[in-house]
């Protein structure tokens, strides 16, 4: 589709930046409406020497973020870098 | 007959995953999930309670059988999901405390209504709470969100005067304290944060 772009790590339509994950949404949705993020979640999994599927499921990603200090920019824009990617 | 989620040998989030779908399915009230790790038993366990179920824990064979039911509860608050809801926000922060922790709950507190299946009909911004409704508002894709879904969005005139933000009104329409009032006197149940 003409309308559909990925300039960068962002998905655009019509020139609108679409947004696919919100730092409110907890991260069984994520996981379960795109279970290709799993894999970020792996990846930060070794960064903060835990679970994070295990053991924050139920929190949502700014909860998750505030818990473990992270970046929580980054890991939006890595989840949808591998939602596009898929 | 129970409904059987066989997870074991599949670590988290598979098992709670497969135990929503299966509930969000058909004969969905009753069933069981079976799981081998405690994480997992944990986290199916807060899946049950969240959703309205009851359940036991049933040890036997090195695995863990969930058995669920579905509660009466549950389908008394289905049953009152058709009453109207007003909102009234009269802040930009969630609670009293650290102003960052009030705009994350703030966020998720707009998110989660979006995500409910309750019939709200009206969102009131008073007081600071009209930040929420103008330019640069954190939260205004949930507003808009919100409003999209036929909630009517609106903003206290005087309070918007106030803090002289009337021309950067990004969502829904102003209001007066009448109008607030007689809303929030025929909704059925009224939120206030």
């Amino acid at each position: 589709m003409a309308c559909l772009s990925v300039p960068g790590k962002a998905l655009y339509y019509y020139g609108e930046r679409v947004i696919m994950i919100y730092k409110e949404m907890r991260v069984l949705d994520i996981v379960e409406k795109y279970p290709e993020c799993q894999e970020v979640f792996h990846r930060y999994d070794e960064k903060v020497g835990a679970c994070i599927m295990c053991e924050q499921l139920f929190n949502s990603l700014a909860e998750m973020s505030v818990f473990y200090g992270l970046e929580i920019e980054n890991i939006i824009s890595e989840l949808e870098k591998a939602i596009i990617k898929k | 007959m129970d409904k059987i989620v066989d997870a074991r040998g599949l670590s988290c989030p598979q098992p709670v995953i497969l135990t929503k779908k299966a509930m969000e399915g058909e004969n969905g009230d009753l069933l069981t999930t079976i799981v081998d790790q405690t994480m997992a038993l944990e986290n199916v366990s807060k899946l049950a309670s969240s959703q309205g179920y009851d359940y036991e824990v049933e040890e036997k064979d090195n695995a863990y059988y969930i058995h669920m039911s579905r509660t009466d509860e549950i389908n008394i608050e289905k049953g009152h999901s058709t009453e109207d809801i007003a909102v009234l926000v009269s802040s930009r922060l969630f609670g009293q405390g650290d102003e960052e922790l009030g705009q994350i709950l703030m966020n998720s507190f707009l998110y989660t209504l979006n995500e409910m299946e309750e019939n709200i009909t009206h969102l009131l911004f008073m007081n600071s709470g009209i930040y929420l409704t103008v330019e640069g508002s954190p939260v205004i894709v949930h507003v808009k969100a919100l409003e999209s879904k036929g909630v009517e969005i609106l903003s206290c005139g005087t309070c918007l005067d106030f803090y002289g933000l009337k021309e950067k009104l990004a969502v829904g329409k102003v209001t007066n304290m009448y109008t607030a009032m007689e809303v929030l006197c025929k909704a059925s149940k009224t939120i206030s944060v």
